[in-house]
């Protein structure tokens, strides 16, 4: 059993536990089993956890909240996978060495995905600790949310907690004024946000600042080493609608003149009067790699995190309509336009009880097999979930 | 005898015309004024409570969910946050400008995302209403027109309201039929394209702070079968709500 960032877990609950001891705390969650399989190059992967996710929330004063969930999370079926299966080389030149073996080993773990205080004050709130953030208004990829990275085949899958500081101060009903501060383990190059939040008629608008130890790319300034500087970004977002067609979109752009990179992200959605939900989603990540210019590193960046995206082009749709009270099903399309390849992966939720669902998910690729969604051949979900 | 039946002859012609003309008048007049009398009867400025919601499916299936409700403004705003089923605890949905602009909370993101409006005619937690069922009153006077009908009961007046063009709501025809003593609404036949989908009935009428009150409201759903029950658990009304309450801010809480 590994217990992930154990000395912060520990001095977390010395810290919080007393008073979740003075007042009621209430506890909650969910228990999610899911089980996978899939065909990736020319490797089959059976896998699958069980997944426990205690949440509890306590008021010690009226205007003081403290929230968090302990996770306990048990792998079965295939737990180490081999790193180059998704990727279309089978070997990689680090530091001059030819590696050809990366494995990626999946730990049974308990670990405390948020542990966060809320303080509301007459003008403003805070909240200290680790905590859920997510910034933006699009469904898929949001380029203002720098403290996550979404799965584009679970994009509403709840993120991991980031330790960080916020503060969000209420100019008047309308308008909000959020600062967040997450430090990195050094607590010398923190990433920040300061985001005004409005709304004009129809639409909500936001105008982001922030600054991040991003990554710089290289070619665009031979004589650096490091890949990565302190970077300061602007950015915003709107969402709204016209004519019963709801749309939005973001975007937050480096303001170096010698490092101009960043994303953008921009969605239309529509609901018949059938109940069939149809949505639409572009994306364009100028750090991803262009059209017949992907080299090793880009995926590395990639799979590192360090961008959003593989390439720099991509598409994601959704159409969704409930069957019946309880059975919806979906389809969701998604590809790289740059390689063009592409996901197919329709999906039914089926509410089988109050507080349980099933969900059953398949997904096809086409594409070149090297291309980034042509080399995953296909795949198979079955999730279930049961609050208590 | 001559003399008197000229003077009939002459004023009763006068007289009808009179009592027509005005009875006519009063009709067109009485609809407006008892919309008016019923919004006041059954949407008080500002109320707080907690209310159960069960989903009867067609195939006899119940679920049930416990939310908190707060209103302002005649049901201008509303702000509707969910206390039970687990699956759902803490998700809130804030409607403003009747049912113009509604925003959703999911806590486990802690993510505001704003609905377009063209998903306010689809259902609120799977259940029979809509998010547009939530507006406020205001809807009926902006959107309908309305006119007094027989409604065939002693006791109930019958309201139609017609849709006005180019307004955005879902039901072309609503008929409302209204208790003639205290002004509040017995039944609500909602209709798209002309067919009959749905009915709102309001049961067990009781009094609180003196605004008659449905303890219970049944809305069936003739189409799909199936029908969501509205109980009120507990409700107080003309609350004085804190500066900015219905609001993100608050959403999030």
């Amino acid at each position: 059993m590994n217990i992930r960032n154990d000395q912060y877990t520990i001095i977390l609950l010395l810290l919080f536990f007393p008073s979740l001891g003075i007042s009621q705390v209430e506890f909650f969650g969910y228990m999610e089993t899911e089980y996978d399989w899939m065909e990736v190059k020319e490797s089959t992967y059976a896998f699958g956890y069980n997944k426990l996710r205690l949440d509890y929330e306590s008021f010690p004063a009226e205007e003081v909240s403290i929230r968090g969930n302990i996770n306990f999370q048990t792998y079965h079926g295939q737990t180490i996978w081999e790193a180059f299966d998704f990727l279309p080389f089978d070997s990689l030149n680090i530091n001059g060495e030819a590696v050809h073996s990366m494995p990626i080993s999946f730990l049974d773990s308990i670990y405390m995905d948020n542990l966060y205080i809320n303080a509301a004050f007459p003008r403003f709130d805070v909240t200290l600790g680790r905590q859920p953030i997510s910034l933006g208004t699009g469904y898929a990829w949001n380029p203002l949310d720098i403290f996550n990275q979404k799965e584009l085949v679970d994009p509403t899958y709840e993120q991991p907690g980031v330790h960080a500081v916020r503060l969000e101060y209420y100019i008047n009903e309308k308008c909000i004024v959020d600062f967040i501060l997450s430090p990195d383990t050094n607590f010398t190059q923190p990433s920040g946000m300061i985001q005004v939040k409005s709304n004009v008629a129809s639409f909500d608008y936001s105008v982001n600042v922030a600054r991040k130890n991003h990554l710089y790319p290289f070619w665009e300034d031979e004589d650096t080493v490091s890949t990565h500087r302190e970077t300061s970004f602007i950015g915003g977002s709107f969402t709204g609608e016209i004519s019963e067609y709801g749309m939005w979109g973001e975007a937050l752009w480096s303001l170096s003149s010698n490092n101009s990179a960043g994303d953008v992200s921009y969605g239309l959605d529509h609901t018949f009067n059938n109940g069939l939900y149809v949505m639409l989603e572009g994306y364009h990540n100028s750090l991803g790699a262009e059209k017949d210019g992907l080299y090793d590193f880009h995926y590395l960046n990639y799979f590192s995190g360090e961008t959003k995206s593989l390439m720099q082009n991509y598409l994601f749709s959704l159409l969704s309509k409930q069957i019946n009270e309880y059975v919806s099903c979906s389809v969701f399309i998604f590809g790289n336009l740059d390689d063009n390849s592409f996901m197919y992966a329709p999906q039914l939720s089926w509410e089988i009880l109050q507080d349980v669902s099933l969900s059953a998910f398949t997904a096809f690729s086409s594409g070149d097999a090297d291309s980034e969604f042509g080399i995953q051949n296909q795949s198979f979900r079955v999730r279930m979930r049961a609050y208590f | 005898m001559d003399e008197h039946y000229q003077k009939v002859t002459i004023y009763l012609p006068v007289l009808l015309t009179l009592i027509l003309g005005t009875a006519l008048y009063s009709q067109n007049m009485s609809a407006s004024a008892i919309l008016d009398s019923m919004t006041a009867a059954m949407q008080p400025v500002s109320a707080k409570g907690k209310m159960e919601q069960e989903i009867i499916s067609s195939k006899n299936v119940k679920r049930v969910f416990t939310f908190e409700y707060f209103s302002e403004n005649n049901g201008e705003n509303v702000l509707i946050r969910y206390l039970e089923p687990r699956k759902v605890k803490n998700n809130a949905f804030l409607i403003k400008n009747n049912g113009e602009d509604i925003w959703v909370y999911f806590p486990r993101t802690r993510r505001v995302r704003k609905l377009a409006s063209h998903a306010k005619n689809q259902k609120a937690q799977g259940s029979d209403f809509s998010y547009e069922d939530f507006s406020g009153s205001e809807n009926w006077k902006n959107d309908y027109k309305v006119n007094l009908g027989d409604s065939g009961e002693r006791e109930t007046y019958l309201l139609n309201f017609i849709r006005k063009e180019k307004a955005d709501v879902s039901y072309n025809k609503q008929n409302i039929f209204v208790d003639k003593r205290t002004y509040y609404p017995h039944r609500i036949f909602y209709f798209e394209d002309d067919e009959h989908v749905k009915t709102l009935e309001f049961k067990e009428i009781t009094e609180i702070q003196h605004y008659p009150t449905a303890q219970r409201m049944v809305m069936k759903n003739h189409a799909e079968g199936s029908q969501t029950e509205m109980r009120i658990l507990n409700m107080e009304y003309n609350v004085e709500f804190e500066e900015n309450f219905f609001s993100e801010r608050n959403l999030k809480k």
